[in-house]
């Protein structure tokens, strides 16, 4: 099969750059197709691998201009006026003359796809040579890397060399970008640069720009002896632009600088916030309503402020398709949540707030085009208290009457990952006696639980296009070593949870013929035998159950699925 | 509904429809014809090898169509393999290579993904001497080109 170069090629894409070092020696048809999967990437490198790649990059330039320095006349970098003129006289590159073989980087720098830094090559050299001759080598080994189109820049300390390098990859690299990250410190750490520079940068890319990340600081400052003020900047628009990921808003007097560079976005349909002031809030919703008309998107992260969301959420002309939330929700962003229901069809929230609850049973029952409803990360849990939904609210009777209210999103709903809570647990309840646990519950009448846990799958069992479910939370012991409890949080162990069991009502869910996972973590759930062979009975697509305890019941019923349907994934979690 | 699948060695198959369009070849060629019963042949696979690729789609004809995933890197795509699907790909080499080359002429990605990452998986870790003798592939460089890679990739070596 390796004679074809294509499936020698796809099999060799899904190596380590340390696995392709070592297929490149096989012999000379895989050198050739692992050498260029190996410049594929350069991103995450040791100090000591940054050493030999700049070695191999730039070595033999050194050595080649070092021989033949009498016949090329570098002229001192001084006269160049940064950045206006290229630092490069074209035909002094011309002048050097290759011998037997040409530098390595005219083979490999094309390659380059994904790069990460680049300036560390320079750091690397700067002690080795001239730094005139150092910002020319950079330069001249940038402008053959012609086909990088993720860049990532992180401005840790921003220097005056710094500041000159970043003009170079802005003049060499910027142009063929598809996605550029520019990282400024954050925390307000005093090394800020100013907008001027972001700015920049950004008009340096073309119409093949896709993606932009701008960290910066908060209170932008100006570095070294070089102003910004004469940075050429000329106002382009990014038609390519889909997706933004802003962190803060900029300082009030840099505002108007922006103004082009938001006129220039009008097809960005994704919008993340890393951070927004509640006093820039309505600026932004205000920007994001005139200049971004194609955005249905928006991902608010936890250091937004939490007086900043409504606004941002009330912000999308067409109304938001997609929200997704690290940001508590105050009483107005949940009011202006639920204008969002008509177009509504993926709603991730992650912060707890008084109002979790009621806002989320407002949405499941007005967003017919609802797909996916998050509230619970089932990988790792960073907080105890994820929103929840209450069993009252998920049953939601029509008041005065027996039966179910009729949710809009009923049958829109793939993707349900929440905790349902408030539900008694007599048997639970037995167990811990003289214990004291924060999310018990006691029945009011005798067989409330079970009444609760029948009408709970009742409405579940109304979510018939249900493709993953997943009522438990992931185990916050792996996140945080330490002892959470003490702080008096409660456990991540849910008790007042749904039982799974078929006496509590799972046979009412045998139409979910679309489920495919479920997810029982961390959950008093009591799933035995019977019910993984009602399971795999009723729920054809069933492929993976996740949480099951490595004792009792749940052990059996592991065992059972492992032994007649080792196509379901069962993996154990201790309790 | 049923279509029927000759092997290069005149065997023939008959398989659902559904399992039969796992293969985007197959699917077009159906596609092309519109309705007909006559028989598909399939020049370049075996009947052994056939009967593993119609066993992989049998398995796997619920599973929904694959939305390819752009990204840049392969290298951050997940490189799991699930637990049927390794246990299918315990073969020889031989059977190994010719499934590849199989799914890679009758068009069904996914199974032409397990097998590179089975592939894959085997080349993990070993040396070069060890992978020229795991594939039976000769070492085709002179000691001064060999030397000249293996400083030329220096800097992507273990740290």
């Amino acid at each position: 099969m390796f004679e074809l170069p294509e499936l020698l090629d796809m099999v060799l894409s899904l190596l380590s750059i340390q696995d392709l070092a070592r297929c490149a020696l096989v012999n000379k048809q895989w050198c050739d197709s692992a050498t260029p999967l190996l410049w594929r990437t350069i991103s995450g490198l040791s100090s000591i691998q940054r050493k030999a790649l700049q070695r191999t990059v730039l070595e033999e330039i050194l050595r080649i201009q070092e021989h033949q320095e009498h016949h090329v006349r570098v002229e001192d970098a001084e006269q160049h006026q940064w950045p206006g003129q290229s630092p490069i006289k074209g035909e002094v590159n011309a002048e050097w003359k290759f011998s037997s073989c040409r530098p390595s980087l005219w083979r490999f720098a094309p390659w380059i796809r994904n790069l990460d830094n680049p300036q560390f090559i320079f750091y690397a050299l700067k002690n080795t040579t001239k730094m005139d001759n150092v910002l020319e080598l950079l330069h001249y080994f940038l402008k053959q890397c012609t086909n990088v189109r993720t860049l990532t820049l992180d401005i840790v300390v921003p220097s005056k060399v710094f500041y000159q390098v970043c003009l170079i990859i802005a003049d060499s690299l910027a142009p063929n970008l598809r996605e550029l990250s520019l990282l400024g410190p954050r925390n307000g750490s005093c090394f800020g640069m100013s907008s001027r520079w972001y700015l920049y940068m950004v008009s340096r890319c073309s119409i093949k720009l896709e993606k932009l990340t701008i960290y910066n600081d908060p209170y932008p400052g100006y570095i070294g002896d070089v102003v910004s003020k004469t940075l050429p900047i000329v106002e382009v628009t990014f038609p390519g632009l889909k997706e933004l990921i802003l962190d803060h808003c900029w300082s009030k007097d840099e505002l108007s600088m922006w103004e082009w560079f938001w006129k220039g976005c009008g097809n960005v349909e994704r919008l993340e916030l890393r951070a927004c002031r509640a006093n820039r809030a309505h600026d932004l919703a205000d920007r994001i309503r005139v200049w971004l008309p194609k955005v249905n998107s928006i991902v608010i992260k936890n250091t937004v402020h939490r007086k900043a969301v409504a606004p941002l959420l009330s912000a999308c002309v067409g109304g938001w398709k997609d929200i997704r939330t690290h940001a508590a929700l105050d009483p107005m962003s949940c009011k202006a949540l639920a204008t969002q229901c008509g177009t509504l069809e993926v709603l991730e929230v992650m912060t707890i707030s008084a109002f979790s609850s009621k806002t989320l049973r407002r949405v499941l029952l007005s967003s017919p085009r609802l797909n996916t409803l998050i509230t619970i990360d089932d990988k790792w849990c960073r907080r105890l208290r994820s929103p929840y939904i209450e069993a009252n609210e998920f049953i939601d009777l029509i008041p005065l009457s027996n039966s179910l209210h009729p949710w809009a999103s009923e049958k829109s709903l793939k993707v349900l990952k929440t905790r349902i809570t408030r539900i008694p647990r007599p048997d639970v309840y037995k167990v811990l006696a003289g214990q004291e646990h924060f999310d018990t519950l006691t029945e009011t009448y005798a067989g409330e639980g079970r009444y609760i846990q029948k009408r709970v799958h009742e409405r579940l069992a109304r979510l018939t296009n249900l493709e993953e479910l997943c009522l438990g939370q992931a185990t916050m012991a792996t996140v945080f070593l330490e002892s959470v409890y003490d702080e008096g949080e409660g456990e991540d162990y849910q008790y007042d949870c749904l039982e799974m069991t078929l006496e509590s009502g799972l046979d009412q869910l045998k139409d979910l013929k679309n489920l495919c996972v479920l997810d029982v973590q961390r959950m008093e759930q009591r799933i035995g035998l019977k019910e993984a062979q009602w399971m795999t009975q009723y729920w054809p697509k069933l492929r993976e159950i996740r949480g099951l305890c490595d004792d009792g019941d749940n052990l059996t019923a592991a065992e059972w699925l492992w032994k007649h349907y080792p196509m379901v994934k069962v993996k154990l979690a201790s309790r | 509904m049923t279509v029927i699948l000759v092997s290069s060695d005149n065997q023939d198959f008959k398989v659902d429809k559904e399992v039969a369009e796992r293969s985007i070849l197959i699917k077009n060629m159906l596609e092309d014809v519109g309705e007909s019963d006559s028989p598909i042949p399939l020049p370049n696979v075996t009947s052994a090898v056939l009967t593993k690729v119609i066993e992989y789609c049998e398995h796997h004809r619920n599973d929904p169509v694959q939305v390819p995933e752009e990204t840049d890197d392969p290298r951050k795509r997940s490189n799991d393999i699930e637990e049927w699907d390794m246990k299918f790909m315990q073969v020889d080499q031989e059977m190994l290579f010719e499934i590849i080359l199989a799914a890679n002429y009758l068009d069904i990605k996914p199974l032409l993904d397990v097998g590179c990452k089975t592939v894959a998986n085997i080349i993990k870790g070993k040396t070069p001497e060890e992978i020229r003798k795991a594939f039976n592939i000769v070492n085709d460089f002179t000691p001064e080109e060999e030397a000249q890679i293996k400083k030329e990739n220096e800097w992507a070596e273990d740290r």
